[in-house]
């Protein structure tokens, strides 16, 4: 059972009149309840034009509570809005802004009505003036004791006016109305892959739009309770004539309950992405959700492309432009373990499509942003000494995931010139601008100038290349290869560097990485480039250092937190290494590679995402 | 939700956890450093830490006096060319600066402070045309000795310019030696007077030192 709650609201007792509330209730009330585009139920959804609040309540009433249990519930609002002591209330004709708690419709009191009738999925859209403000309840309303036993977090808003601002009419209606029921009939494509439409596709899609229209959507949602179900997608071609709820497919009672069980790790790692991003967490909490739905693949792709769609909004709410792709990849890296089957290596496919274009757009707008201001990868927030530590590292890591997209598309048969045109750029202005702090800091490095180095040969950027690694090589050999070991506390950071200054490292010793993985990256490099003969010069001043190389015997679980299949190769030098050509030749020519495109390209992003692991087969195809 | 952004500057594969990792370890380095140094002015038996208000009262001594809070401000500038251009030395002259500047703010208002009081209670040797020795002798006059309550004598320390501090030590050095039993008598008969004091003082309790 589907039904659509919509209500507009023009005409006022003690506040301004509007004009086109009423018509946007009517228009989203006659598009939802048609048979071939939303489905609602004719009989039990209702359209309230500017309605008392005490029969707004009723209507509330009505149609969450009485007969049979909801599938899909839908709750339409136009008119004033007005935030009050944090919370968000919604005007009709008799509120008054001096009352709104007793005359106006709480956001709150209608998540509580949610939680209590427990509808499979809910959708509420709200366009309002002041509707921004609502964001400052949704911390306190998304909570299980609030959304009771609704259960799984089946929620999606769109707000289409942000606080202190008035919500745009037109001589047809809204804007945000206008933008939504574009999505809605089809003038605006979203996708063409799926039979129906989730809202918070549309929501993304509105904000893209009303991006230059000075309001300010907010679109929150992680529906994960099943397949999208807002309405038809007239945008995928099939049959025109079958009905919205056969278009419905419902997913396994498994589902639910894997979902329900990890909701709040799930709502965690959601509200902490665009702040506290820890991908390791995240892959976790994806993985113990996901892993019961291993014997239906189809359910576990959607319940993964799900989350892709909620989390990417989430992670572009990050003043990191980088956060969406990081996002998208730990998604993709969960499904490694599944990739055996052909729906999930689809599901792969999609989700690697979308990190890579998100990839390219994120590195494009980092190359502006440096254009701009040189020092665009400094910290902005009370940085200060501590990028003498970090910037480094970021440097390493931003070459290092522009390159993992020029991999990315090569490994599957592809090419992409903004791809490799974007890298490119961006090498040649960090070996400009910042070669001081091209520094191997810390050995969790290795992984992304593994991938830059063998990006920029590959390139054929060979002049950029040897800078690159000589610069490495040289800042390495002058620490005596002391660098920071991986899980170094960040309180240790500064005594590194005063150690580092010193070259004097018996304080920091714990901290300091022995074997490293760094130098074998080097040397692995230096042969590609024709520098081994100049590596050797130097390899005397770092005399006994040992390093390491570890070699996976197969990619399935590389994503893992620790990976027990494998060899771990090590070498000292001094005592098993006196040139770069030692090291070459014990280099095990037959280890494992991965199995699959999607299977190589998920290791790239598994590197990327948790830099303990180098992805070695990135120098296939270079001179050894 | 995903409300536009409009933040001014992107922030790009930013830790801030790690961030507030480093400057808590500054801030601490920076600490250690100034304890260090303040400890060359104030023994930690006489500094008193307060959690509340701003000022000491000592009711049942209104002679002390009553300090009070002084604001001491530093900053360290850095050039983001320098981070940029990984001068690992800029730790050592950050630190160095604001330590210097610290201990000069500081010393400059112990010396006031210490000035002050002896202003307000006449407590003030006038060296001019004196000879080095004689003015010496007279500022270890004016000066009470104190004994702790082990009967140890305190001697007061002498802070002046090195090239005063000096050519007072080289004076005295140098002085006859009627001048030297002078000096000797006087901080005998100082050492003596503090004892008595801390006797007078220890009097005053009940019983002291008995179980």
């Amino acid at each position: 059972m589907r039904r659509l709650l919509s209500i507009g609201c023009n005409d006022y007792e003690s506040l301004g009149n509007l004009t086109g509330a009423e018509a946007d209730a009517r228009r989203i009330f006659d598009t939802l309840l048609h048979p071939d585009i939303g489905g609602y139920d004719t009989e039990r959804s209702r359209l309230l034009l500017s309605p008392s609040i005490a029969e707004l309540r009723q209507a509330i009433a009505e149609v969450l509570f009485e007969s049979s249990p909801i599938d899909t519930f839908t709750y339409f609002f136009a008119g004033h809005g007005g935030v009050r002591a944090g919370s968000f209330y919604m005007c009709v004709r008799d509120s008054r802004s001096d009352a709104l708690s007793v005359t106006a419709q709480s956001l709150s009191d209608i998540f509580r009505s949610i939680g209590e009738a427990a509808p499979a999925q809910s959708n509420l859209i709200i366009d309002a003036c002041e509707s921004g403000g609502l964001i400052a309840d949704l911390g306190a309303l998304l909570k299980r004791d609030v959304i009771g036993n609704a259960g799984t977090p089946g929620i999606t808003l769109i707000a289409t006016s942000a606080q202190d601002q008035t919500a745009g009419e037109t001589a047809t209606g809204g804007l945000g109305t206008n933008a939504i029921l574009d999505c809605i009939e089809g003038r605006d494509f979203i996708n063409d892959s799926a039979a129906m439409l989730d809202l918070i596709e549309i929501g993304r899609r509105v904000s893209l739009r009303l991006r230059d229209s000075k309001q300010s959507p907010v679109v929150w949602g992680l529906n994960l309770s099943g397949p999208p179900r807002f309405c038809r997608n007239l945008g995928y071609l099939v049959d025109p004539s079958r009905p919205v709820r056969e278009l419905i497919h419902a997913w396994p009672q498994v589902q639910h309950d894997a979902v329900n069980k990890h909701f709040e790790e799930l709502w965690s790692i959601y509200t902490s992405i665009n702040t506290d991003w820890d991908p390791r967490a995240f892959v976790t909490t994806v993985s113990n959700a996901i892993d019961p739905l291993a014997n239906s693949p189809e359910v576990l792709c959607g319940a993964i492309e799900r989350m892709a769609m909620a989390m990417q909004i989430r992670a572009e709410q990050s003043d990191d432009p980088f956060r969406p792709v990081e996002v998208c990849a730990t998604l993709a890296v969960s499904l490694l373990p599944y990739l055996q089957h052909n729906s999930v290596q689809e599901s792969a496919r999609r989700l690697i499509s979308v990190t890579s274009s998100s990839l390219v757009s994120s590195a494009q707008q980092f190359l502006k942003d440096l254009e701009n201001d040189r020092y665009a990868l400094l910290e902005s927030r009370g940085g200060g000494l501590s990028d003498l530590y970090f910037l480094p590292l970021k440097i390493s890591k931003m070459l290092g995931w522009i390159a993992g997209v020029g991999h990315l598309y090569r490994i599957s048969g592809s090419a992409n010139e903004d791809a490799d045109r974007v890298f490119t750029h961006v090498l040649q202005h960090m070996l400009e601008q910042y070669s001081g702090s091209i520094q191997a800091m810390s050995d969790d490095q290795a992984p992304y100038w593994a991938l830059a180095l063998t990006n920029a040969i590959v390139l054929g950027l060979r002049e950029e290349a040897e800078q690159l690694a000589g610069l490495l090589f040289y800042s390495l050999v002058s620490c005596r290869g002391q660098l920071a070991c991986r899980n170094i506390p960040p309180e240790e950071t500064l005594p590194y560097l005063i150690a580092r200054q010193a070259n004097n490292f018996d304080a920091i010793q714990d901290y300091v990485a022995r074997p490293i993985e760094t130098l074998a990256v080097m040397m692995r490099a230096s042969v590609a480039l024709d520098l081994a003969e100049i590596f050797d010069e130097s390899l005397w001043k770092i005399d006994g250092l040992a390093f390491f190389a570890f070699l996976p015997s197969k990619y399935s679980k590389f994503g893992c937190d620790v990976i027990e299949d494998g060899q771990n190769l090590v070498w000292s030098i001094g005592q098993d290494v006196f040139r770069v050509s030692d090291f070459v030749r014990t280099w095990p020519d037959d280890s494992a590679r991965p199995d699959s495109v999607e299977e190589a390209v998920i290791g790239i992003f598994s590197s990327l995402l948790f830099p303990d692991r180098v992805a070695w087969y990135c120098f296939d195809g270079l001179p050894v | 939700m995903c409300a536009l952004k409009n933040q001014p500057r992107n922030n790009y594969f930013s830790d801030q956890v790690a961030v507030q990792g480093f400057n808590l370890a500054l801030n601490k380095y920076l600490a250690s450093i100034q304890k260090k140094a303040f400890a060359q002015y104030l023994s930690h038996e006489n500094t008193l830490r307060l959690r509340h208000g701003d000022v000491w009262k000592h009711p049942a001594n209104p002679e002390a006096s009553d300090g009070g809070m002084k604001e001491h401000s530093v900053y360290s500038e850095t050039k983001f060319q320098d981070i940029v251009d990984h001068r690992l030395e800029l730790i050592d002259l950050c630190v160095t600066q604001l330590s210097e500047e610290m201990h000069r703010q500081f010393a400059q208002m112990m010396y006031s402070t210490v000035n002050e009081a002896c202003n307000r209670s006449g407590n003030i040797v006038e060296a001019k045309g004196m000879p080095l020795t004689d003015a010496f002798i007279s500022m270890i006059e004016k000066i009470s000795f104190s004994a702790d309550r082990n009967g140890e004598i305190r001697f007061p320390e002498v802070h002046a310019p090195p090239d005063l501090a000096k050519k007072m030590i080289d004076a005295v050095e140098a002085a006859p030696p009627e001048y030297k039993k002078r000096l000797e008598d006087v901080t005998e008969r100082k050492s003596k007077e503090a004892l008595e004091r801390e006797a007078e003082r220890k009097a005053k309790f009940l019983q002291y030192g008995e179980e």
